[in-house]
């Protein structure tokens, strides 16, 4: 059965996937806007908010195998309706921002918890109760978000992700245009090349995000690894081997270093250079963006903390 | 291949201009006394910079040869001085490679890449005396360059290139030198390649790609053999063990690293050993010699545990052989903690004494540490000598022996901001080195270590709750400091007010120290994205890294986004 030129099946609601929310009190804060576009049934009256979290370390160690726990609640909407909070409940205490004066119930959007936190967030339309609400739009929703450092005013931002192919919680990778595009692997490639400088004086961390089925409730996998079947290549143009790849597993959601992804020789070999290669997710579906940071530095005007999305070959 | 061999006449204090090679520049020939070199150390220690440290320096003999920064390639030496060999004519060649050899009576031939213009060329040059300079000239792509040794002091030349590999001999009269073709036979694609003279023979290991299958293969001049499957090899060293060639490999075996040995037997037949000591750990580099007359192997390499960050965790181990490497034993070298770095060693031998050279993490600052042996690698010195300043930064260590002296070259920062470094000489002897060896080390009592972090933290927070910006930037680790000044980090301290502090926990390991903090703070007044806000009185535990330096403690200064920091 059809309507609208969907496929009854999978029109539940339209859902918006936050891939990134970084949680680091008393400094790092991850901003998030979501519209709510005119025209959405009645029924629609509230956004389900759910995110899937976890601690950012394990004692010292960065968490990159950990499961997820999940936090949901429910919040009203309105057509038209844009609503801005703080995920980390720093700034307004999580309620929303900007002189927001509509009534969104307590308990504000935060996250909650306490000390370092990585997180994905889904937002989705539904009823009061939180049951999903079938909009029959597949871009009904759209968000923004800002990680920010609100003691040295450091931000990188990011469009959230619409698969306008479901419109459930699960995200797949498609080459249609209406899934996701710019995940690893997709439409027929399965890496991307990037470039990263010296180790030793710039930081080079991938955000990743393992996609799929369920991600309102699964602790999704992927494994990165740059492809050094191929090699990592320096500065000068040196092609160098290793004894095998160098991989690591992502539950959930992770940064993984770039130190991580290469043996001791090859680190060895570019700390002073930095170097390019290709970056591949195997097994898996991710989304990945790349963060670069380099403390106060005159050579590179300043403080530098960027990121952005490893999208697919040569598209934005 | 378009390898051309242009041999030109040198004479001390002429400066020629060749023609194919040096369209760019000319080269310098002259032998005079040290131009540009800053003796600060005494008569056992030089140095010279600002350089290019990512060229890592050579050394052969008392000889090292360095690249500046400015692009030109130097060689000195604590007897000799130093001298430039390239004098540039326009703008210089970038100079990738370098290499070096020296024996008494030839002096030093240095050999390099260069890449001008979208050409590379390979060129050497013996700019000692009333000397030859020999340029090996090619075209096409080179990829690296390579020296080796022969017994009757021909000098081989390796250059490689994505096209083919050739040999170049040249006897120690640089006349009449020989091309020898060694590419390999039937691979899309070699990597990872280590060439071995011994006596008359020439043997070039390599790693070859055929089918999506990785070979070590090794030529010899007249065949080639394929002596190992691999899945993959982040290095190759290849090793003279008693006359035979052999050659030594990281490599994986059932997803873990190994350290791995070829080695041809009297017979001809190849043998495979491992070092099992070193399955599972991450190898950053290694460097091995073998004793002609009984073939003993000893094998210097720092390893991690697999997935180690940053190489964090590499700790130097000394690995020994007494048949031909089917059985060892290893010693672990360094004393420094395991959550520091202590790697990429490197070794020289005069008779059976060894010494071992590598950068040391422990002091925070990374420093060039020596460890000595006087019978083949069996028993070591009871300490380590540091070679380098503790207040500054030093790195990439190279050793060799001659005249029963140890030279050390290495690069280290000019200062905290590690954006200029040196190139650092220096000369030692054995019994000089033994008896810093046996120095007992100044250690400070664990309980006053804590008392002291234990002061600085309280100090931290105490003027964090005060407001006091001077003094929790002085706190802060001077790798921040040197690239931070006081007036950009108080600019970016926000309207962040603390209000209460507690500390939770201490937890010191070496020179590093880990503290969690319960902080409560507030801010009155916050404004983003144009609003004005405000965040309420609010309780957080955080963690901080000190770190011991110029004895005391600092607060390492941590990015909360990224977690990225000044030093790693």
């Amino acid at each position: 059965m059809f309507i609208f030129g969907f496929n009854a099946r999978t029109v539940n609601a339209d859902t918006l996937l936050f891939p990134v929310i970084a949680v680091n009190p008393p400094n790092v804060t991850t901003i998030v806007s979501v519209v709510t576009r005119p025209g959405i049934p009645v029924s629609a009256t509230h956004l389900k908010y759910i995110y899937r979290y976890k601690d950012t370390y394990v004692g010292s160690t960065p968490n990159h195998g950990g499961a997820c726990s999940s936090q949901s609640f429910v919040r009203p909407t309105y057509s038209g309706d844009l609503v801005s909070f703080d995920a980390s409940g720093s700034l307004g205490a999580g309620d929303a921002l900007f002189s927001d004066t509509d009534s969104y119930g307590s308990g504000g959007f935060a996250l909650g918890g306490s000390g370092p936190q990585r997180a994905y967030l889904l937002v989705t339309h539904a009823d009061s109760t939180g049951s999903p609400v079938n909009v029959s739009n597949g871009q009904s929703l759209n968000g923004e978000a800002i990680v920010m450092d609100i003691a040295y005013g450091a931000a990188w931002g990011y469009r959230a992700i619409n698969d306008s192919t479901r419109e459930d919680y699960t995200f797949l990778s498609t080459g249609d245009g209406g899934g996701v595009w710019s995940c690893l692997p997709s439409n027929g490639y399965t890496n991307r090349r990037v470039t990263f400088f010296s180790p030793d004086e710039w930081t080079t961390r991938f955000f990743v995000t393992p996609i799929g089925s369920n991600m309102d409730t699964a602790d999704l996998s992927a494994t990165v690894q740059f492809m050094t079947s191929s090699g990592i290549y320096d500065r000068i143009g040196t092609k160098m081997t290793t004894a095998t790849s160098t991989t690591k597993d992502v539950v959930c959601t992770g940064a993984v270093d770039l130190s991580e992804l290469m043996d001791a020789s090859m680190y060895a070999n570019i700390e002073h250079m930095g170097g390019w290669t290709w970056f591949s997710v195997n097994p898996g579906t991710a989304v990945v963006y790349k963060l670069e940071y380099v403390v106060d530095d005159s050579t590179y005007g300043g403080t530098n903390n960027n990121a952005y999305l490893l999208s697919t070959y040569d598209l934005p | 291949m378009s390898d051309r061999i242009i041999v030109i006449t040198c004479r001390e204090g002429i400066v020629l201009s060749l023609v194919t090679c040096l369209a760019l520049y000319v080269l310098a020939g002259s032998c005079g006394a040290a131009e540009n070199g800053i003796f600060s150390g005494g008569r056992d220690h030089w140095q010279d910079g600002p350089v290019d440290y990512t060229v890592e320096p050579v050394l052969s003999g008392p000889w090292t040869a360095y690249v500046k920064k400015d692009g030109n390639i130097w060689l000195a030496s604590l007897e000799h001085g130093a001298r430039p060999a390239l004098k540039p004519a326009g703008q210089l060649p970038r100079v990738l490679y370098p290499e070096l050899v020296f024996k008494d009576g030839h002096g030093p031939t240095l050999g390099w890449l260069e890449r001008s213009a979208g050409q590379m060329r390979a060129c050497m040059s013996c700019p000692m005396k009333d000397r030859t300079v020999r340029i090996v000239s090619q075209s096409r792509s080179l990829r690296r360059f390579y020296f080796t040794l022969g017994a009757d002091e021909t000098i081989a030349a390796w250059i490689t290139s994505g096209e083919g590999i050739t040999l170049h001999l040249l006897p120690p009269s640089w006349s009449d030198p020989v091309t020898i073709d060694f590419t390999p036979k039937g691979f899309n694609d070699w990597t990872a390649i280590a060439p071995l003279t011994i006596g008359r023979t020439n043997y070039l290991f390599f790693v070859g790609i055929r089918e999506n299958r990785r070979e070590i293969a090794v030529l010899d001049g007249v065949s080639q053999h394929i002596l190992q499957a691999v899945p993959g090899v982040s290095f190759l060293r290849a090793l003279d063990v008693a006359g035979q060639p052999a050659v030594l490999y990281k490599t994986s075996r059932d997803r873990h690293f190994v350290l791995e040995g070829l080695l041809k037997k009297t017979g001809g037949q190849w043998t495979r050993f491992t070092i099992p000591q070193a399955r599972a750990l991450d190898v950053a580099r290694i460097d091995a010699h073998a004793w002609p007359d009984n073939g003993r192997i000893l094998v210097v390499y720092s390893g991690a545990p697999e997935g180690e960050m940053r190489g964090k965790g590499q700790r130097i181990y000394a690995a020994v052989s007494d048949n031909f490497g089917k059985t060892w034993s290893v010693k672990r070298l360094d004393r420094a903690p395991d959550n520091t770095r202590s790697w990429l060693p490197r070794l020289a031998v005069l008779g059976d004494r060894v010494a071992a050279v590598w950068e040391d993490g422990r002091d925070i600052r990374s420093r060039v540490r020596l460890a000595f042996s006087p019978d083949r690698g069996r028993t070591w010195s009871p300490g380590e000598v540091a070679v380098s300043a503790v207040d500054s930064i030093a790195f990439r260590p190279r050793i060799q022996a001659y005249n029963n002296k140890f030279y050390i070259a290495w690069h280290q920062f000019r200062d905290d901001a590690r954006r200029d470094a040196d190139i650092h000489l220096a000369r030692i002897s054995w019994d000089e080195g033994m008896r810093l060896a046996s120095e007992p080390v100044k250690q400070i009592p664990p309980e006053e270590k804590r008392r002291a972090l234990e002061t600085r933290v309280r100090a931290y927070w105490q003027a964090m709750l005060n407001g006091d910006h001077q003094t929790t930037y002085a706190l802060h680790d001077p790798f921040f400091r040197a690239r931070m000044n006081f007036e950009s980090y108080v600019s970016r301290r926000g309207s962040m007010r603390y209000l209460e502090y507690e500390i939770r926990e201490m937890k010191i390991r070496g020179n590093t120290a880990y503290v969690k903090v319960r902080i409560r703070y507030e801010v009155p007044r916050i404004r983003i994205l144009g609003r004005d806000r405000s965040i309420p009185a609010t309780e957080t535990i955080i963690e901080d890294t000190y770190l011991y330096l110029d004895d005391t403690w600092f607060r390492k200064y941590i990015d909360p986004m990224s977690g990225g920091s000044a030093v790693n």
